[in-house]
């Protein structure tokens, strides 16, 4: 069942026209049976009357009746009067008893009666044929308007159910309209009872998650306070105990090393956090990509510099609909990977291009050692596996990283590629992006 | 030279007063946002290293106060929060830089060093770089000892460099600085700058990242001897 509305105009007019024509058919029925007996007490009278007027005046008179009738009045076998339609044979003979007998070529209704106590017999009838007419043409006129109101019905039913589902509909339109990331409690005046539970659970729910979401959000604040302040306070302390050891001292490198790659997965974890709460609440917005893409990479150029890697960086201006934050996170993985990859005096090229109408290309190519063809698809496995064990990869954080990519194409729509750098002989990362989103993504 | 520094988390407080001091600052600490409006008062600091997330008051009332009061004390924020819109806001509400949690001790140096030279102390006029000195003062810089004959706007463009060793700085960055110290300049006169400072700098002094702009390295460029 697609739609109440129809469901309930469907029922309800086979209910109708299945009650209807019923009681037409026993009104029929009976209304036929009421005009036979009415017209077979008139044929009975007729008859009594007919052999009171023989006996009285010994002659009826064939010219006392109109043609729509019809008698004979016989004693014993001899015919002593008829009407000018009757033949001269005996119509019926027999008992007081009524027939139907087809005589000049009409239907009749006959009584032939016989009296006991006397030796008179007569029988008369009328036009059958005619009487049945009037009898349906009555029966029909008052059957028919019973048939045609039920266009009129169904007009109506429609009309009256549509009003009546009216409350649920708008329901429906209200929360259809919606947009994703809103989460106030629906306000609904003159909704019925009917409905209230409907409105009742969908607000809890509501409720349940903004929630949920402002919760997430103080939580991804907290963590963040929580574990960036400290954070700094050991790579503060590990640069005075720095200073204050005598010289390049094993522990304190491995110290070091361990509060970086700390740093590393936390601000990756936070990162993953957000992108997270992201695919539920997507704000998206007009992101001016070479600003955002030349903002990430001066970030990253210090510890670029660092292995004296060479970066450059062509881009056209280009304007698309996206997440400010999560193209940033996209941009600044695959980088951190390019030049993590790639060894001293390496070079980094990443470049933005318009490919055709509605698609944006970012490259980010190395000259790295690049990935056989065997690991590009071991690569995408892992990149898929999000959610699941991100811990068993080798690589330190890569697969924390290669997630945080695969959720920021995924959130855009977008598209990522691996191929091997024509230009620089490494690994080349495309990564298309709509330019546009369409309206069922947001 | 006095640095106060008003953050709630101790072992932190602790051990940027310790990292401070060796540097020869004298650093008070307060853990509170009252505490560290009551210091401002008795302990008269140059510069405030404020962080944002503190028990009492939010650091950016507190920033707000310590503006009332007292205008062109140079303020440095530092935050756990990493959205852009509490960057902007702490920059608009006066504070003077910026940083992050977690941050490299040498980049918190750098800055205060940048805030410190701001004050124009005498001892702390120079930036010196491998073998070019930039006194921000004298508005001079030498090269081996050597002074260059510059203009004011490539000692501009130097000194903006200089103050952010090992990070690029971008054409528009710089362009909208000359704009700030009231320079008019057409579209391509930071390249002529640049070219003009680079013939009379050490060669690869200031280098050029392509799409992305100029830096001054910190890393010692040992190419040529790899």
């Amino acid at each position: 069942m697609k739609s109440i509305r129809l469901f309930l105009i469907v029922v309800l007019l086979s209910t109708i026209c299945i009650v209807n024509f019923t009681a037409a058919l026993n009104g029929y029925n009976r209304s036929t049976e009421a005009g036979n007996s009415l017209l077979d007490d008139r044929l009975k009278s007729m008859s009594l009357m007919i052999v009171r007027l023989n006996d009285i005046h010994g002659d009826v008179g064939s010219d006392t009746f109109n043609n729509e009738s019809i008698f004979q009045i016989w004693r014993h076998d001899t015919l002593l009067s008829k009407s000018a339609n009757a033949p001269s044979s005996m119509l019926i003979s027999g008992n007081s008893d009524f027939h139907i007998v087809n005589s000049a070529s009409v239907q009749w209704r006959i009584y032939s009666l016989n009296r006991a106590d006397s030796d008179i017999h007569v029988v008369y009838g009328e036009r059958y044929d005619l009487y049945r007419q009037l009898i349906d043409g009555i029966i029909l006129a008052s059957l028919l308007p019973i048939v045609w109101v039920i266009p009129v019905f169904a007009m109506l039913i429609w009309f009256i159910v549509g009003y009546g589902l009216k409350p649920l509909s708008s329901f429906a339109e209200k929360i259809r309209k919606r947009s994703a990331q809103e989460l106030r409690v629906i306000e609904f005046e003159g909704l019925p009872n009917e409905l209230l539970p409907l409105l009742d659970s969908t607000n809890t729910l509501f409720e349940r998650l903004s929630e949920a979401f402002a919760r997430e959000q103080r939580f991804a604040a907290d963590a963040a306070h929580e574990l960036r302040t400290p954070l700094t306070g050991l790579k503060v302390s590990l640069h005075n105990l720095q200073q204050e050891l005598p010289e390049e001292d094993s522990n304190l490198i491995n110290l070091q090393a361990c509060a970086n790659r700390m740093e590393n997965s936390i601000e990756q974890i936070l990162a993953l956090y957000k992108l997270n709460s992201k695919m539920f609440r997507q704000t998206l917005s007009k992101c001016r990509l070479k600003e955002l893409v030349r903002a990430t990479m001066i970030d990253l150029f210090p510890a670029i510099a660092l292995k004296q890697q060479d970066v450059e960086f062509i881009a056209d201006d280009v304007v698309i609909d996206g997440d400010e934050f999560a193209l940033s996170m996209l941009v600044k993985n695959l980088i951190e990977n390019a030049s993590k990859y790639t060894p001293n005096y390496g070079v980094i090229l990443v470049t933005i291009k318009e490919a055709g109408e509605h698609t944006v290309k970012i490259t980010i190519e190395d000259s790295g050692p690049g990935l056989s063809e065997v690991d590009y698809q071991r690569v995408f496995d892992r990149f898929y596996r999000v959610g699941g064990d991100r811990h068993s990869s080798g690589v330190i954080g890569a697969g924390l990283g290669l997630s945080i990519v695969n959720h920021v194409v995924t959130l855009h729509m977008g598209d990522i590629s691996l191929s091997r750098s024509s230009a620089l002989g490494g690994l080349k990362v495309i990564v298309s992006l709509p330019k546009t989103q369409s309206e069922e993504s947001l | 030279m006095k640095l106060l520094l008003i953050e709630d988390d101790r072992a932190l407080a602790s051990a940027l007063s310790k990292a401070l001091s060796n540097e020869a600052f004298v650093v008070e600490s307060a853990l509170t946002g009252q505490g560290g409006l009551d210091a401002i008062g008795k302990f008269d600091p140059d510069i405030v290293i404020l962080d944002l997330g503190l028990p009492d008051i939010d650091g950016t009332n507190v920033l707000r106060k310590l503006r009332a009061t007292h205008k062109s004390l140079p303020t440095l924020i530092l935050t756990a929060r990493h959205t852009t819109q509490d960057k902007v806001n702490a920059l608009d509400l006066g504070a003077d830089d910026y940083l992050q949690k977690p941050f490299e001790m040498a980049e918190l140096l750098a800055r205060i060093r940048v805030l410190v030279r701001r004050l124009g102390t005498s001892s702390t006029n120079t930036i010196n770089h491998q073998n070019v000195s930039l006194d921000v003062a004298a508005q001079t810089i030498s090269v081996n000892g050597t002074t260059l004959i510059i203009t004011r706007r490539e000692f501009m463009i130097l000194k903006t460099l200089m103050e952010n060793i090992g990070r690029i700085q971008t054409k528009d960055y710089i362009e909208s600085k000359l704009y700030g110290w009231g320079e008019i300049i057409g579209s391509n006169t930071i390249e002529v700058h640049v070219s003009n400072l680079r013939k009379k700098l050490p060669a690869n002094f200031i280098r050029t990242v392509r799409g992305l702009g100029y830096t001054v390295s910190n890393v010692l460029d040992d190419k040529t001897q790899a």
